[in-house]
């Protein structure tokens, strides 16, 4: 999917960062849980990914949601969700702009400068 | 030749509705953008009820559907590429589009009927632009989701089909 210098950079920081490409958002095809447990989130971090994806969204979610009820852009949404409150230090978020409307980007870009202090780096590329 | 959709209000999913009051009507020479939020309905509108039209009578156009988040459908297409024994690498969604795009061609040549092209966020103007300029655009109707300003080839007329959410149940569609 992505042109040849994205792939370079992809790769390049493939070892320190966790990477999330957002034109293949999700690894799983069942349910949230699944999807959760890839990222090694906890109960109480999960509830917040649901809040969050609640207030961005409007459309509730619990563990056993399929990840198929969602919209290309709503899995984007769950993706950034998922890094950001996983334990991973550095993110490398790529092609964010292709899949969110311009509401939500500004949102989810809001959310990313919260998320800064807590995170040792996050990239958009 | 035109497609017709009936007004009408659709059960897509179990709790998704999508309603519109005055018939769609896709013709060729146009081209059509999907616009709307996330959830808003757009892809769904081209997967439960467009292309499954499309397919109830598949001889009456062709159709090349380009996915959003495209890994899988790449993957089949790297398959078929290779089964065919096409020479040069597919590496990128442009690389599948072109590839795409270049059959097309070469059976409009072999039997000509009109194409429905539907690129879902998955647009990419350079090769688009290149390979529509070998197609009698008259014989094409073109359907794209974008959350972005892209420049659309040729002489197609643009139309706009906006995706208003009413609540997370259920979307209105005007053309």
């Amino acid at each position: 999917m992505n042109s040849p210098a994205l792939e370079n950079l992809i790769a390049e920081y493939s070892r320190s960062h966790l990477i999330c490409d957002a034109s293949c958002p999700l690894i799983t095809e069942t349910t949230l849980e699944e999807e959760a447990l890839i990222y090694g989130l906890p109960h109480y971090n999960l509830d917040l990914v649901f809040k969050q994806f609640l207030e961005l969204t409007a459309k509730k979610l619990d563990s056993g949601s399929e990840t198929s009820q969602l919209s290309g852009g709503q899995k984007v949404i769950l993706m950034i969700l998922l890094a950001l409150h996983s334990k991973a230090d550095n993110i490398m978020f790529a092609n964010l702009d292709v899949s969110i409307d311009p509401e939500r980007l500004r949102q989810i870009r809001n959310l990313l400068d919260q998320f800064r202090s807590r995170k040792k780096e996050i990239l958009i590329i | 030749m035109s497609w017709l959709i009936p007004a009408s209000s659709y059960q897509l999913w179990p709790d998704f509705r999508l309603e519109f009051f005055r018939d769609i009507v896709l013709e060729n020479g146009n081209c059509y953008h999907l616009q709307g939020n996330n959830g808003a309905g757009k892809t769904t509108f081209l997967k439960q009820l467009l292309i499954p039209m499309l397919e109830r009578d598949p001889s009456r156009q062709y159709v090349l559907y380009i996915e959003q988040q495209v890994q899988s459908q790449l993957d089949a297409i790297l398959a078929y590429a290779a089964l065919n024994r096409y020479l040069l690498p597919i590496r990128t969604a442009e690389d599948m589009l072109d590839y795409l795009l270049e059959l097309l061609h070469c059976q409009l040549q072999k039997s000509t009927r009109p194409v429905i092209l539907i690129l879902d966020e998955s647009i990419i103007p350079g090769i688009l632009q290149k390979r529509m300029a070998e197609l009698d655009q008259s014989s094409i109707c073109l359907l794209y989701t974008s959350h972005q300003e892209v420049e659309i080839a040729g002489n197609l007329n643009l139309k706009q089909l906006r995706f208003d959410v009413i609540s997370p149940q259920l979307t209105r569609l005007e053309a």
